[in-house]
């Protein structure tokens, strides 16, 4: 029998999408082009190849290239990479293929088929700039969930607490309210905001443990 | 008031809001605060409150949140319900006896400042919070207060 290799949680978004045709899949492009555009940059920054282009320019092109590839996807799913380790590798082999073609157009010099370099870490300071991505996009997303739940003022705490690090004693005397109360609402703006950041990291994971998954990612600090 | 930039967060902000992505092994007030958030929370807690509980964990239970009750007493609520725990056959008797447990925590750290737990302070103030979350929709008689501030002396004493 066919060992099954795909983790549940892949199945439940991007794999979900991935089978609902058209739609699914601008979706999951949107989602790609959210979290994944800056630490691609970020990546190729710190590769041989950087002078083939402005990184605005080279990750877009990148993106529209494979996306444009029916099994880019499918074929992530079979490999068993997280999602950001599986676009560093599609990256550099499309740097490769530019580099070819600019060789081609008589504007690069030739190359032989070596690998793409790297010049310090990439991939850790790939890991910090998708840390950063995951959180920015969770952030607003857990404020869109507080909004919609009608707990506005349970988001402005969390934001003056988590995000700005002012004590709750503070936060109490400037909301009028007592700092036990502005906890206990930082607590269940936060529940929102796990949520969300968990969604995004399991969209990217390659196994179910999220809590490795993030503390994996912490270790890059 | 002033509101975050998203984009001028820096690594140390960065790491404190991805640690909070971690949820970490299920811990036994879990069961206690799904219990209270499930449809019918509210009036689960009111009648373990009247009928459930042993009648002298009741009444120490009122004294802690009325913050009348002694430290000695706070450990003497702890035991009943750590006792009970033990001997629980049933998930209703179990998660009476973590609600009688946490209160007596919390009232320990509330009124008195004291942990009496082998927990430390920073489990309790998370654990403490939490529950609060979970007790705002199911009771309006001062437990919430109770266990919220718990966790706060907890968090204070975690900066201490």
């Amino acid at each position: 029998m066919k060992q099954d290799v795909f983790p549940q949680t892949l199945r439940t978004w991007i794999g979900a999408r991935l089978v609902d045709g058209k739609q699914g899949r601008a979706e999951v492009n949107r989602h790609l082009m959210s979290v994944y555009l800056r630490p691609l940059k970020i990546y190729f920054l710190g590769t041989s190849e950087r002078y083939l282009g402005e990184p605005d320019d080279v990750v877009s092109g990148f993106f529209a290239d494979r996306l444009a590839r029916e099994n880019f996807l499918d074929d992530w799913i079979a490999s068993g990479l997280s999602l950001r380790r599986w676009l560093c590798n599609g990256l550099c082999f499309y740097l490769k293929e530019l580099r070819r073609q600019k060789y081609r157009d008589g504007r690069a010099a030739e190359l032989n088929d070596d690998p793409v370099t790297f010049s310090g870490d990439p991939e850790s300071a790939m890991d910090r700039a998708f840390v950063a991505e995951v959180v920015r996009v969770a952030l607003s997303e857990a404020r869109e969930r507080c909004l919609a739940d009608g707990l506005e003022e349970h988001w402005n705490v969390f934001e003056q607490h988590h995000c700005l690090g002012r004590p709750y004693a503070d936060i109490g005397l400037e909301m009028n309210m007592k700092p036990s109360r502005a906890a206990v609402m930082t607590r269940t703006a936060t529940k929102r905001f796990r949520d969300a950041l968990r969604e995004l990291i399991a969209r990217d994971a390659a196994h179910e443990d999220i809590d490795a998954e993030i503390l994996g990612l912490l270790e890059e600090d | 008031m002033e509101h975050p930039s998203i984009e001028t967060l820096d690594q140390t902000q960065l790491s404190r809001l991805m640690r909070l992505g971690i949820n970490g092994p299920r811990r036994p007030v879990d069961a206690l605060i799904q219990r209270l958030s499930a449809q019918g929370g509210k009036e689960w807690l009111a009648r373990i409150l009247q009928e459930d509980l042993p009648e002298r964990e009741r009444s120490l239970i009122k004294q802690a949140v009325e913050r009348s009750a002694t430290l000695d007493q706070l450990q003497e609520l702890k035991s009943f319900a750590k006792d009970r725990l033990t001997v629980a056959k049933t998930e209703n008797d179990r998660i009476c006896s973590l609600f009688s447990y946490f209160i007596s925590l919390a009232g320990a750290l509330a009124t008195h400042g004291q942990v009496i737990t082998s927990r430390g302070a920073d489990e309790l103030e998370l654990v403490l919070l939490d529950l609060a979350e979970a007790l705002a929709d199911a009771e309006s008689g001062g437990y919430q207060d109770l266990v919220s501030e718990g966790g706060m002396r907890a968090a204070e004493l975690t900066q201490a």
